[in-house]
């Protein structure tokens, strides 16, 4: 029964990637090669991301009698971005997944639904750990020479470590089930928080080298701190290093305890937080004036709502509009590029125009919020199909959706740039132009994207907006956008045209693309819209 | 009113509704039968312009649903076998989006809003959010949707699911009211106790093609029409 559910369960995420919900089939081989040249592509990147780090500190640390806290930071770390990477998944997968009442009517425990779940957020876990771990063991391996109690060791503890920020994550997304059955504006609370907490672990990882170079010079303090408060990674390290087994005895506990427990506690509450109605007050209706609006209009306000309920949505794909913001304010804090980066590289006032272009445009082409809209429909597009509406309309809505979110931050930090920054005429209008043209660019292009790469037939939206197809070709795409015109300039043209033409270029370039998926939603989009779904 | 000709629609090999020609005539309730699977849904999502279908052709009120879909929509209001809706919009935003999209002018669709929760006692709770509404709750909210504009023609599939006897006393009215009016009614429905009360006309599908259709009297004679179907799906 088990097997089975966890078999369902990876297929839904199987099936994200893979399955065609338009035609109703699976995706061909080249598709999937695509997608495993890809997976390849960013596992071997943060590989070397994490190598790097650890090659850095792992000498200075091993040599000075401390390689317990080198496996114990790299513990942290795996800790760290596995429950970074899976907390926002785990309530969702947990709590509101919409086969909780299926799966409950059925004579299967409850704790084999949460059991099944939780199998895959390991399995995720997994992913993450291995990322920051086996880079962290090689490196380790190339300046010492390991032995074969060590690497049992390592690997024991491999297996077992993501249990702690699984047991962190459960117990997050048991506290924010709670919360959501008490608080009225659940979606604005859970927003807040994740960027409070987003905006903590960005300011960590800005500063990562101050950090490193404050562990390095305060090794013993630092040692001794984790040692007392840390207790799981201090023998996590002491374990590996020391091929201590009663560290090891210890680190299995502090991990797999902790698990069973909150595993037990979550278990036994399980029907209870999943079937809890609300426990707010009942808002009685009060005749009011219906505000009357047009068709356009009434279709850009529900794309709107249909936004802000979902801070998960918000989160992952309005992300980019977040860091637009902060990059304005930084603009007028710093008063233009700070004295520090300027410092560093003299040379940047020179190309400071046509970098904070780029930057901005790269900033907001992480926006992907049009990319899962189609697919968000779900169940409910029989509503729009059945209504008198031009389906590119109701297309272009979903595009207008991403523009009302990520245009006015982006004029913002345009307008920063431009009070900060001395400017030309013309690139006043670039700076003006070029990050919104792109903004238009990434909100159409994911509205395309998804009416060929739709998804209905989802259980949790989560699939669709994090890990669907659509989703993960429009940020590739947009991303794009920007870095092969750079490329190009940069390896072809810079000694034929100057930064500002060839900006203008793109920029009509940009307006053709746009042009041409406006017309495209407004006839064949709209044509395949009528019948999406079939 | 609604006139089906020739209606053909395929699913790969398999053909779910063959050759099927109906005409629903202005001031008719019109019951659509058959067993699961039949090609009920199939016909209905044609019907209402959700459905792509290979062969024959669908009227309403005269505009063929392939050339002028909008203006068909227009005329029609749908009511679905399931009530899959924007759980995020409160019950009110819901039916002032639906108003919005049909462009009810304001007294009209404050007053028929008004009008119809009160009938269905769904007043008090249009503040709620969708989200928190019972199956029925939902059920109703579709019916008024689908009222709001003052339909000429109204196709619903199982519309009696999930509701009470009250809810489903006053909708058998509504129904009436609407052909007494000079509209239509196309439905689809296992109930054969109400579509033999209800309906003038009716037509009874099997595997995707008419078996019978005509007035109730023509379809059952001196029988039940539940004796009549169990009779026609055993041949």
């Amino acid at each position: 029964m088990l097997k089975a559910l966890i078999r369902t369960r990876l297929n839904a995420l199987y099936s994200s990637f893979f399955y065609n919900s338009r035609f109703k089939k699976n995706r061909n081989k080249a598709f999937k090669i695509v997608v495993a040249l890809f997976a390849l592509y960013v596992i071997v990147s943060f590989l070397f991301m994490f190598g790097g780090f650890f090659y850095n500190i792992c000498r200075p640390m091993a040599d000075s009698g401390f390689a317990w806290l080198y496996f114990s930071i790299a513990a942290i770390m795996a800790v760290a971005l596995c429950f970074v990477g899976s907390v926002f998944l785990t309530k969702a997968q947990l709590y509101d997944a919409q086969d909780n009442d299926l799966l409950m009517s059925m004579p299967i425990p409850p704790g084999y639904i949460l059991l099944s779940r939780i199998i895959v957020l390991l399995v995720l876990n997994y992913i993450f750990e291995m990322s920051v771990l086996v880079p962290a063991g090689i490196v380790y391996c190339m300046n010492y020479t390991p032995t074969a109690t060590g690497i049992i060791v390592f690997i024991v503890e491999l297996l077992i470590l993501p249990l702690i920020p699984l047991t962190l994550s459960c117990i997050f997304g048991w506290l924010l089930a709670v919360i959501s059955e008490k608080v009225r504006n659940k979606s604005f609370i859970t927003t807040v928080m994740s960027l409070v907490f987003l905006g903590l672990y960005l300011y960590f990882f800005s500063r990562i080298n101050y950090f490193l170079q404050a562990l390095i010079q305060n090794i013993h303090s630092i040692g001794s701190k984790i040692q007392s408060l840390a207790f799981p990674v201090y023998h996590f390290g002491l374990a590996i290093s020391g091929k201590n087994m009663l560290s090891l005895i210890l680190f299995l506990s502090g991990a797999i305890i902790p698990f069973a427990i909150v595993y037990a506690l979550l278990a036994h509450n399980f029907i209870k937080i999943a079937t809890t109605k609300k426990g707010l007050t009942r808002k009685k209706y009060k005749e009011q004036p219906l505000k009357v609006g047009s068709v356009k209009l009434a279709l850009l306000k529900k794309e709107l709502r249909r936004f802000a309920s979902s801070p998960m949505y918000i989160l992952n794909a309005s992300l980019g509009a977040v860091f637009t913001l902060a990059f304005a304010v930084a603009m007028i804090i710093y008063r233009g590029i700070p004295d520090f980066i300027v410092e560093d590289f003299p040379q940047i006032v020179e190309y400071a125009n046509p970098l904070i272009i780029t930057m901005l445009c790269f900033l907001t082409s992480t926006n992907f919020i049009s990319a899962p809209s189609i697919s968000l429909e779900g169940k409910n597009l029989w509503i729009l199909q059945s209504f008198p509406v031009d389906g590119g309309d109701v297309l272009l809505a979903k595009a207008k959706m991403h523009m009302v979110v990520c245009l006015p931050p982006v004029f913002l930090a345009s307008l920063s740039c431009i009070f900060t920054i001395k400017l030309s005429f013309a690139q006043i209008l670039l700076t003006l132009l070029l990050p919104a043209l792109v903004t238009v660019f990434c909100a159409l292009f994911g509205v395309v994207i998804n009416l060929h790469f739709p998804k209905f037939d989802w259980v949790n939206e989560t699939v669709v907006v994090k890990q669907s197809m659509s989703s993960g070709i429009a940020m590739l795409a947009s991303m794009a956008v920007i870095a092969v015109p750079a490329i190009l300039y940069v390896s072809l043209f810079t000694q034929k045209i100057s930064t500002d033409l060839y900006m203008f270029i793109c920029a009509i370039i940009l307006i053709a693309l746009c042009l041409w998926m406006y017309r495209y939603l407004k006839t064949k989009g709209s044509a395949i819209f009528a019948f999406l779904g079939q | 009113m609604l006139k089906i000709e020739h209606l053909t629609k395929k699913y790969g090999d398999k053909t779910a509704v063959d050759d099927l020609s109906l005409h629903i005539k202005k001031g008719m309730i019109y019951g659509f039968i058959g067993h699961n699977g039949a090609g009920k849904t199939t016909t209905i999502k044609s019907c209402c312009g959700i459905l792509q279908f290979e062969g024959g052709n669908i009227y309403i009120d005269g505009i063929s649903i392939k050339e002028d879909p909008l203006a068909c929509k227009r005329k029609l209001a749908y009511i679905p076998d399931n009530s899959y809706l924007y759980e995020f919009l409160p019950g009110i935003k819901y039916l002032n989006f639906v108003a919005d999209i049909f462009n009810v002018p304001k007294t009209e669709r404050e007053e028929r809003i008004k009008k119809y929760a009160d009938l269905f006692e769904l007043t008090e709770d249009l503040a709620q959010p969708i989200s928190s509404y019972s199956r029925g709750m939902k059920q109703k909210l579709v019916i008024i949707s689908a009222l709001i504009h003052d339909p000429k023609l109204v196709i619903m599939d199982e519309p009696f699911v999930g509701l009470d006897p009250k809810a489903t006393h006053y909708l058998k009215n509504i129904m009436r009211e609407i052909c007494n009016n000079g509209g239509a009614i196309f439905f689809s429905t296992h109930v054969l106790e109400v579509a033999e009360k209800l309906c003038d006309e009716v037509a009874i599908i099997k595997n995707g093609k008419l078996v019978i259709s005509g007035s109730m009297e023509e379809v059952k004679g001196n029988h039940s029409l539940e004796g009549i179907f169990l009779e026609l799906e055993g041949e």
